[in-house]
């Protein structure tokens, strides 16, 4: 099938997010969208599927106009979307989150769900695409990269032949995106036209046939990708040249000193493990995800408890500290979990800056509102933050900017260490470049960076040294040079493959 | 939205009140355009019928500050009712004790202190159970509420009896609030008094803190983002069982106008309601001083228009009504929520 997008505009409120948006997606080809957080991805797959309605051009599926905002009109055309955050029901089986909604009936009066026939379609399906997942399988029992085949599969029940992905890779290990490209090599091969929204150029020059650059709601770059050159993708997407954060040649970091240090900790999930991170020195840790990485984490930041072993932050043994006093001391914490974990989405930027502050969040006293805008005023202009209004509400923000905010919070404060949690997940390269830049230059104040990441890019070129967790342990260290992505993935998974 | 959809939707809101209340009185076997009439007149068509809604609005705006401070938190403070009780019976009690000729400027507060103090910790337990043993304040709040209300009426008709009389002795003169009566002699006779301006001063103070104070903006950072106070430094314990506590108090100074401003003793039954009622004032108020006092306005004058057709329709059509304006506030809540998830 053939779906356009035809000189689509649309505003939210006086934000004109798309700004005359055509492009075209045909059988058989696959379609990547680039470009920077708020640059109006998001919201073209939106109105692609009906999800929201455009105030002027028109969405054609082979040359029909598409009803306007009518997501079930979309879907009856053959148009599919799998989202960024899953919409799964962890409590169902594989087979009934995928025929949810659209369950074959059987009996009288069509009162029951015919669910041998959707457990023989979902196996079918899944046999025929090359997406292996256990129709039986609870949801829950689920890795992330399962989920997402199981969300390929709806929206392929649904007998989607336009499929509209966005930010698919964001959330999977380095073995779960290669395959995931490939499935998606398939799926055009078979006759699908997909849309790929990424930010990584590797996966868009590996997999896609034609490239489309937003900017600031504009179609910047059109071209298919044997006629174009990562510089040039990169450049249409920041709008001018863009330099990537390089790690100069400094002198090796003081690795007697530590200003982490963990001995034999162990905590759930975790351990027993012993790592150092000197003053000055970025230690990276790869691993796939969910083998112990948060633990890691959290056991530092005070938010998990140690079962045995010693954590030590700036030569303080911090076992017996609270949240608060290990924040006070200089421990600092980025985690993945931006929204959750990171931010307060209901609270402004300044609100949240403020609290970042360890006397504010912990003790009684006047909330200075005067402070915490210049505080959050100086995180802003730091970072690039958008909208640059200190009492906007952080879940307004898009996720690049949060993560501005949230990273700006941290760097604020004197730190002796700081742990950060895949920093540039579903940021934007630009964002990213800034954010790179600043935890080189928290390193070189001295600040012992613990880096865990699932970029094995982002782990080679900010890492002095990258270890890999498994089960809750290291199981090897190598130098940035050392670490290719064989070598990781090795380590990673544990065997040779 | 447009604001034209939304205009739209809160007409529809209110036709759908009125229409109820016409059902309800015709059911009754009344002409709806009467009794109407008479509610009107009754609560607002006169300067005691206003003073008596604003009496009426009193604990409210109290009950209903205090169910929105608990909200801030993301605590559902099921429990006003009780904490009002305790309130009275604590103020009912002090103002009691207290010396004949105490000199006003220390009963007062001593009195207001009492009310606070007991609806406070009453509040304060419910949120030390969900801080240490996870227990939901809803059960805890609603199982306490029944407790009180036990124990209440052992202590009004048993330890503080007076003789034959089934209230507590009187307080003393000068633990009295001030009657709007004695200033404004349109107000006389009129259960108005200065509770009203210290509930609104209360309701103003609480979200004063929430916004200037570091432990007031920690306990919005608990409601919105649990994990991420935690991450934060924040006391997460001691925000949960700060904002029950401070909700219990203000619940608790609704005891205020009924011992202090209007009866001068304590009694079995005073405040019933009001603490359920408060919880709708909250959420119609939608958290702000001004809508929580509007909110307690609309309330007060629907109790007071009940009273004022009683003797044509029971007074429980009015309650009907205000159900059915919980009921549209819910629903356009509901709306407006939805547009903006979709925005």
């Amino acid at each position: 099938m053939e779906l356009s997008l035809a000189s689509i505009s649309r505003s939210y409120g006086p934000a004109r997010v798309l700004d005359g948006v055509s492009l075209t997606l045909t059988a058989g080809r696959v379609v990547a969208l680039v470009g920077e957080n708020g640059a109006g991805k998001s919201t073209a797959i939106r109105v692609a599927c009906g999800l929201a309605a455009p105030d002027a051009g028109e969405v054609r599926a082979d040359g029909l106009a598409l009803p306007a905002g009518d997501a079930a009109a979309a879907i009856r055309a053959g148009v599919g979307v799998v989202h960024q955050h899953f919409m799964l029901v962890p409590a169902l089986s594989v087979a009934d989150n995928v025929a949810l909604g659209a369950e074959p009936r059987t009996g009288p009066l069509g009162l029951w769900v015919d669910r041998a026939r959707v457990r023989r379609d979902v196996r079918a399906l899944s046999e025929k695409h090359a997406l292996p997942v256990d129709p039986d399988a609870l949801v829950s029992t689920l890795s992330v990269g399962e989920r997402q085949r199981v969300e390929i599969l709806k929206v392929l029940y649904r007998g989607a032949r336009a499929l509209l992905l966005d930010e698919p890779t964001a959330v999977l290990s380095p073995p779960e995106v290669r395959s995931l490209l490939e499935t998606v090599r398939a799926l055009a091969r078979d006759g699908a036209a997909v849309l790929l929204v990424s930010h990584k150029l590797d996966e868009v020059f590996a997999v896609a046939d034609e490239i489309v650059v937003l900017r600031r709601g504009r179609v910047v770059l059109a071209k298919a990708t044997a006629d174009t050159s990562r510089a040039e993708v990169a450049e249409a997407v920041v709008g001018s040249a863009h330099v990537a954060a390089s790690s100069a040649a400094r002198p090796a970091p003081d690795s007697r000193a530590a200003s982490l240090e963990l001995q034999d900790v162990r905590a759930d999930g975790l351990g027993p493990i012993s790592l150092r991170v000197a003053p000055g020195e970025v230690l990276g840790v790869a691993g796939v995800e969910g083998n112990g990485q948060r633990a890691l984490a959290e056991v530092i930041a005070g938010l998990a408890p140690t079962q045995a072993g010693h954590v030590h932050a700036g030569g303080v043994d911090v076992g017996a500290l609270d949240v608060a006093a290990r924040r006070a001391l200089g421990v600092g914490y980025v985690p993945e979990d931006r929204e959750g974990r990171g931010l307060v989405g209901e609270l402004s930027i300044a609100e949240n800056v403020h609290l970042g502050d360890p006397a504010v969040a912990s003790r009684e006293g006047r909330f200075d509102r005067a402070e915490a805008e210049r505080a959050a005023r100086a995180v802003i202009e730091r970072f690039g933050v958008r909208p640059a209004d200190p009492w906007a509400r952080v879940r307004d923000l898009s996720g690049g900017n949060q993560q501005k905010v949230l990273l700006g919070r941290e760097l604020a404060r004197s730190l002796k260490v700081l742990v950060v949690a895949q920093p540039t997940r579903g940021v934007d390269l630009g964002a990213s470049a800034d954010i790179h830049a600043a935890l080189l230059g928290a390193r070189d104040k001295g600040v012992a960076v613990l880096l865990l990441s699932s970029e094995l890019d982002e782990l080679r070129r900010l890492s002095d040294r990258i270890v890999v967790m498994r089960r809750g342990a290291i199981v090897g260290e190598l130098s940035p040079s050392e670490a290719t992505d064989a070598r990781l993935g090795d380590l990673m998974v544990g065997g040779s493959r | 939205m447009k604001p034209r959809t939304r205009a739209l939707e809160v007409v529809l809101a209110a036709s759908a009140v009125l229409l109820t209340l016409n059902l309800v009185v015709w059911v009754a076997g009344e002409s709806p355009r009467r009794v109407l009439a008479l509610a009107i007149t009754g609560s607002v068509g006169s300067a005691y019928g206003i003073a008596q809604t604003l009496a009426k609005a009193t604990p409210l705006v109290w009950t209903g500050a205090a169910v929105a401070f608990a909200l801030r938190a993301r605590l559902f403070n099921i429990g006003a009712e009780g904490q009002c009780m305790v309130g009275v019976l604590a103020a009912g009690v002090v103002g009691a004790w207290l010396p004949a000729g105490a000199p006003w400027a220390l009963a007062v507060p001593v009195a207001l202190a009492a009310a606070a103090l007991a609806g406070g910790a009453l509040g304060g337990l419910a949120g030390w159970l969900r801080a240490r043993f996870g227990t939901h304040e809803v059960i805890s709040t609603l199982m306490l509420n029944g407790l009180v209300a036990v124990a209440t009426t052992w202590l009004y008709s048993g330890p503080l009896r007076v003789g034959a009389q089934v209230h507590t002795r009187p307080i003393a003169a000068g633990a009295q609030l001030p009657q709007a009566g004695a200033l404004i002699a349109a107000f006389r006779g009129s259960a108005l008094n200065a509770s009203l301006p210290l509930a609104l001063a209360a309701a103003f103070a609480a979200h004063w803190y929430l916004s200037n104070a570091r432990g007031g903006v920690a306990i919005r950072a608990l409601g919105s983002a649990p994990r991420a106070a935690e991450a934060l430094g924040v006391n997460t314990r001691g925000a949960t069982i700060r904002a029950m506590a401070v909700s219990g108090a203000l619940a608790g100074l609704a005891g205020s106008h009924y011992v202090l401003g209007v009866k001068g003793y304590a009694e079995q039954g005073l405040g019933a309601g009001v603490g359920f009622t408060g919880i709708a004032v909250a959420l119609l108020g939608v958290g702000t001083p001004w809508g929580i006092a509007l909110a307690a306005l609309l309330f007060g004058a629907m109790a007071q228009g009940g009273l004022a057709v009683n003797a044509l329709v029971p007074s429980d059509a009015l309650t009907v009504a205000q159900a059915a304006v919980i009921l549209a506030v819910a629903a356009l809540g509901a709306s407006s929520l939805a547009t903006r998830e979709a925005a």
